[in-house]
């Protein structure tokens, strides 16, 4: 069930009436049954590898917490980790190493044509996957107890506003709230009331309005100039980020309806001096998660500056590859890595410390970083590698700034994109500065702003594919 | 226990939905009462509205895409003569129009305009629900829609059922106050060339999909697997350039027309820029299919003017001639449909 669809406007207001009609200890239930509905709506065989994986994990917690043998503890984590992992590869990255061994093979001259094995990706499996992982791996190093409530640790895996793209919640700051009554307040309800709409906005307005243009401009790359192509690059980051960040605000919304609070995801990321301030701020449940679970643990092997550099470098491709099994996501990765490596060494010389001086050379600077994360997106939205070249090639070579050439094709799409943008900074800085006494009137033009400029083209989130 | 906690919660989820009700229906009755009567003959759902009421027996239409509607010239064909052509319509909308055309008691020839997709059956992409949402009262249009699997229910609620399409109705509102576009009964024609340097771009872009294409069928041949993406790639470029024959689609076309032997059927394939029909390998098979229409069924008529000599200056794109090409394109159809229609017996006549 998609966020953007009639259904979901009448499930929602129909589970929350339901939670508040029931008494507290049936209202798991009630969740759980909600949850798995909402992800069945999808394709229902898929629901039996959350079931797996939420026995698998939540029998291997509670064996982990109980044994007190170091090796048996191991084997429990190792359990967890390679039925989840497992399904993970399977579904999402066999066919990539499948086709990279068999082109590989291929130029030693051995013929090993490996069947495709057309798999229709789960939706979500990547969100669930890294969050169930977590619960186990904590339970493992001991930072939280063991959940004994089956239908509970069921919910934590499969709680509907943040099942199928995050945010990727701890089990820590999870399952307390969904056991506890809540609390709601007035001002939880405006908050969840205000962010839904947001995250309508950002996703019908913004994102789907964008889309048009980009999804012509990389349809015909052979017949865009350098000019189109650098604004698509452009355009499409704005999507991606009104996309993911709307999907998360309608989460976090739907979620404080019920009085649960689900951790803030984006901070501003686009509008960041380095590439290490954008993703602190960018996909933050992801990144704190590869952080905690991974860079941190490297980093106690050695914590050299030239092996934390390699393990930075390795994390932001590990986060590229974590999107998708393409070279394109890997090149994403590992350009990023090498971005923020640079800007790094870079932040102590004195030219720097200059910049960082003035505000207006810091704007600067964020103007060009920037630029940068608009130039890294081409390999993202790219379908390979061949195709991104192909995109700076044109972007370095032809990009000029004459505005008849850049609206000599798909005109009215460029200019709708550029509006609904705008508005979207205009939105931000609005909700920011926003005052009680003002909601009635935000409220209102929110919804005429759905309502009037809202897209109806059933797209789906991007961030589900991943 | 009060749902949303409190009072207070509870009456601003309650004021939230009462206003998004109100701005909805305001919004709706605007458009209804004061946006949509502003709509001139190019706009998509008025076509469908004069189609569904137009009684004039001598009115001759013209059926295609939006290569259609740039290419046939009202005016230029005769006074009788309106383009109903829109964007993105093939079959999957021509048939509707014809089914509508073919209840009128009339004999007059129908013009189709015919390309290598016109056949190829997507209707999420061809069938545009804002051209027919403003005339949903309409049982055959409703019973046309869900035929295809284009009509939600949300539709159907006053306040959200033209959701997702004001801007494009504002947009066909404004189109003809802007620009070079000059509008003739329905024809949307653009007096306009890109230039040699932006039409290169275009002829390029359609060079280097052919050759994309034929990179990826070599590389297949040779006994290199493609990448998932490449089948991909490959598949889209195959559907993007030849032609697509769909025998069911072709069979039901021809029994509309024996059933109706009292009308004539006019298939035209309008002129494209030779790059555009570079990659097309089966252009065989559109000239079998025309030359079997042309001798096997004597109510349809099929004109090929693909190939038909214009130069550079008179193409919007690869794809779509301007007003010049149209002036030129259209008196020589003209002569060829006078010719046809005095004289049908004459073979000569055909391209």
């Amino acid at each position: 069930m998609l966020f953007n669809s009639l259904d979901y406007l009448i499930f929602l207001p129909l589970v929350v009436a339901a939670f508040y009609l029931i008494p507290h200890r049936y209202r798991w239930v009630l969740l759980l049954a909600a949850s798995y509905y909402f992800y069945m709506c999808w394709k229902w065989q898929y629901i039996f590898l959350i079931l797996i994986s939420t026995m698998v994990d939540f029998y291997a917690g509670i064996q982990i917490a109980k044994t007190p043998d170091k090796k048996k503890k191991r084997w429990f984590l190792m359990l967890s980790l390679c039925v989840n992992l497992g399904f993970l590869f399977y579904f999402k990255y066999f066919n990539f190493f499948t086709e990279n061994t068999s082109i590989l093979l291929s130029q030693f001259n051995i013929l090993a044509d490996f069947k495709y094995y057309d798999i229709l990706l789960p939706v979500g499996i990547s969100f669930y996957t890294f969050q169930t992982l977590s619960y186990t791996i904590d339970v493992y190093q001991g930072k939280s107890e063991p959940e004994t409530h089956l239908g509970y640790f069921a919910l934590y895996v499969a709680y509907f506003p943040q099942l199928v793209a995050g945010p990727i919640e701890r089990s820590t700051r999870l399952i307390p709230q969904l056991r506890r009554e809540p609390k709601v307040t007035p001002e939880d309800i405006r908050y969840a009331v205000n962010k839904i709409l947001l995250g309508f906005f950002k996703k019908l307005v913004v994102a789907d309005t964008i889309s048009q243009y980009v999804n012509l401009v990389y349809a015909n790359v052979d017949g865009t100039t350098g000019s189109q192509l650098y604004w698509a690059a452009f355009l499409f980051s704005i999507q991606l980020f009104a996309d993911f960040s709307g999907y998360t605000d309608i989460a976090m919304g739907s979620a404080r309806l019920m009085g649960v609070r689900l951790m803030e995801n984006f901070k501003r990321p686009l509008w960041q001096e380095n590439h290490s301030a954008y993703w602190a701020n960018w996909h933050i449940s992801l990144t704190s998660w590869i952080r905690d679970y991974i860079y941190v643990p490297l980093a106690k092997i050695n914590e050299s500056r030239y092996a934390l550099m390699v393990w930075s470098l390795f994390i932001l491709v590990l986060i590229g590859f974590w999107h998708g099994a393409n070279w394109t996501f890997i090149i994403f990765g590992f350009v990023n890595g090498i971005v923020m490596l640079i800007q790094r060494s870079l932040r102590y010389t004195s030219f720097a410390k200059i910049i960082r001086s003035n505000p207006y050379t810091m704007h600067l600077q964020k103007f060009v970083n920037l630029n940068l994360l608009f130039l890294e997106a081409v390999y993202f939205r790219s379908v390979d590698v061949n195709m991104a070249h192909k995109i700076y090639g044109k972007i370095f070579t032809e990009f000029n700034l004459n505005i008849g050439e850049l609206l000599s094709l798909y005109k009215f799409e460029f200019l709708m994109s550029i509006f609904v943008s705008v508005l979207l900074w205009g939105t931000i800085l609005f909700n920011e500065k926003l005052k009680f006494k003002y909601n009635l009137l935000y409220v209102t033009g929110m919804l005429f702003l759905i309502i009037f400029l809202g897209q109806d083209l059933k797209n789906s989130f991007v961030y589900f594919q991943f | 226990m009060i749902p949303f906690g409190t009072t207070q919660g509870l009456k601003l989820v309650i004021s939230t939905l009462v206003i998004a009700a109100l701005v909805a229906l305001g919004i709706d009755q605007v458009f209804q009462h004061f946006v949509l009567p502003l709509r001139t003959d190019i706009s998509n759902s008025y076509k469908i509205e004069r189609l569904l009421g137009e009684t004039d027996p001598e009115e001759i239409p013209v059926f295609g895409s939006s290569k259609g509607r740039s290419s046939f010239i009202p005016d230029s064909l005769g006074d009788k003569v309106f383009n109903y052509s829109m964007e993105k319509a093939n079959f999957d909308v021509i048939f509707f129009l014809l089914e509508t055309e073919l209840a009128k008691d009339k004999d007059g020839p129908i013009i189709i305009e015919f390309n290598t997709r016109s056949f190829v059956h997507r209707p999420a992409h061809t069938i545009d629900l804002s051209t027919f949402m403003p005339i949903k009262d309409n049982q055959a249009v409703i019973d046309y829609l869900d035929e295809n699997d284009r009509l939600d229910d949300f539709q159907l609620i006053p306040g959200v059922r033209y959701y997702g399409s004001y801007i494009r109705y504002l947009r066909s509102l404004t189109r003809k106050v802007t620009s070079e576009k000059i509008t003739n009964r329905g024809g949307i024609f653009i007096d306009y060339y890109p230039g040699d340097r932006l039409l290169k771009r275009f002829t390029d872009s359609r060079y280097k999909m052919i050759e994309k294409r034929e990179e990826l069928e070599d590389k297949m041949a040779s006994g290199i697997p493609l990448t998932y993406m490449e089948v991909q790639v490959l598949e889209q470029l195959q559907i993007n350039s030849d032609f697509a024959v769909n025998k069911e689609r072709i069979a039901k076309f021809e029994a509309m027309a024996k059933e109706h032997s009292n009308r004539d059927f006019i298939m035209v394939f309008t002129p494209h820029h030779p790059s555009e029909l570079a990659g097309v390998r089966n252009f065989n098979k559109v000239d079998s299919l025309f030359t079997q229409w042309n001798t096997a069924i004597p109510n349809i008529h099929a004109f090929d003017y693909s190939r038909f000599e214009l130069p550079d200056s008179c193409f919007k794109n690869s794809s779509h001639i301007n007003l010049e090409g149209a002036r030129r394109f259209c008196a020589a159809l003209n002569d060829d449909i006078e010719y046809l229609l005095n004289e049908s017996d004459s073979p000569e006549a055909y391209r």
